[in-house]
């Protein structure tokens, strides 16, 4: 039975029970309803954004449920991201933070996981300068606060 | 003029998913990322001395290694990782008491002490550890009841009160 979500400017999108529930969100407002079939209101989630999420949704529909990995290493690896997620992820800077916020709020974790990877791949290997560039962030500090935390930071710098 | 909200501006604002990124980073990037702006250096600062494993020598100067230090010491209940591996003994034994000194202030607020180790590492075979090391090593494994692995050169299992910790 097709589940109708509802997105906040108010686009409906009817998509297939096993793909909704993808959604860990959306899993338990269904088992708490039970059989019913009004549409679920998402006011957190925009069309173009759910259009994103919902094709995601359909191409991981098979997947197995993720295993937490409890190993407590404390460094993991974001360049094991599979081909289609990481051409899923070519988008704009604003689509993919949108779909991270969706994946975080709709409780979608390997979405999350993929977003986040994506994220750590564009800081990874840049200066701070550059790291400012890429997110339009402004340095607010001073030169006396900066060359400060660098002496602090020393050890950690590869040489 | 205000800044237009944005989903970029949200999640770098949200700790829980700065925290989600930061997995995937390794020390040298966690150090940039301390350096971008202020609200970025608040997040990023506990994230990055959650794992002090210093690579190379810490301390070529005295004042690099006053500002190591005192960074450490403001990050004491953020360490899980301690590696102190690549540290020659002189800076070793410093660090070991600068690590310690804490536990003998009997005033001091518990939150701000190493009591949060996972891993400890404290191998070193070039360089016999000096004096009072093996004594802080001993109070550091007293305090640290969440440790899981433990990592020590012989030298130190020479020491009766290491053993008694352990």
């Amino acid at each position: 039975m097709p589940v109708i979500l509802v997105s906040s400017d108010a686009q409906e999108f009817k998509v297939d029970k096993e793909v909704a529930e993808r959604s860990i969100l959306i899993k338990n407002m269904l088992e708490d309803v039970g059989e019913s079939d009004s549409p679920i209101p998402l006011p957190n989630v925009t069309a173009a954004v759910l259009t994103k999420v919902i094709e995601y949704c359909e191409h991981h529909r098979n997947d197995p449920v993720q295993v937490p990995d409890e190993t407590d290493d404390p460094r993991k690896r974001s360049n094991d991201i599979e081909e289609w997620d990481m051409k899923f992820m070519q988008v704009d800077q604003e689509m993919l933070f949108e779909i991270i916020l969706a994946a975080n709020y709709l409780d979608i974790k390997p979405l999350l996981d993929v977003g986040c990877k994506t994220v750590a791949n564009i800081i990874k290997g840049k200066t701070p300068e550059e790291i400012r560039k890429a997110f339009n962030i402004v340095n607010d500090f001073t030169p006396e606060e900066e060359a400060q935390i660098k002496k602090e930071n020393e050890w950690a710098e590869d040489r | 003029m205000m800044e237009p909200e944005s989903a970029v501006r949200t999640v770098l604002a949200t700790p829980e998913l700065i925290l989600l990124v930061s997995v995937y980073l390794a020390a040298p990037d966690l150090a940039h990322c301390n350096l971008v702006c202020k609200a970025w250096s608040r997040q990023f600062e506990p994230i990055l001395w959650a794992h002090f494993c210093p690579t190379h020598c810490v301390v070529e100067s005295s004042t690099a290694a006053s500002a190591v230090t005192a960074a450490m010491m403001r990050n004491l209940p953020h360490i899980r990782t301690l590696d102190l591996t690549a540290v020659e003994s002189t800076t070793l034994q410093a660090l070991a008491y600068a690590l310690t000194s804490p536990f003998d202030k009997a005033d001091q607020d518990q939150s701000r002490q190493c009591t949060n180790l996972r891993r400890l590492q404290f191998v070193n075979a070039e360089h016999e550890p000096r004096g009072s090391t093996s004594l802080h090593l001993a109070a550091l494994l007293n305090h640290n009841p969440l440790l899981t692995r433990l990592d020590l050169s012989y030298d130190f299992l020479a020491s009766s009160a290491v053993l008694a910790a352990i």
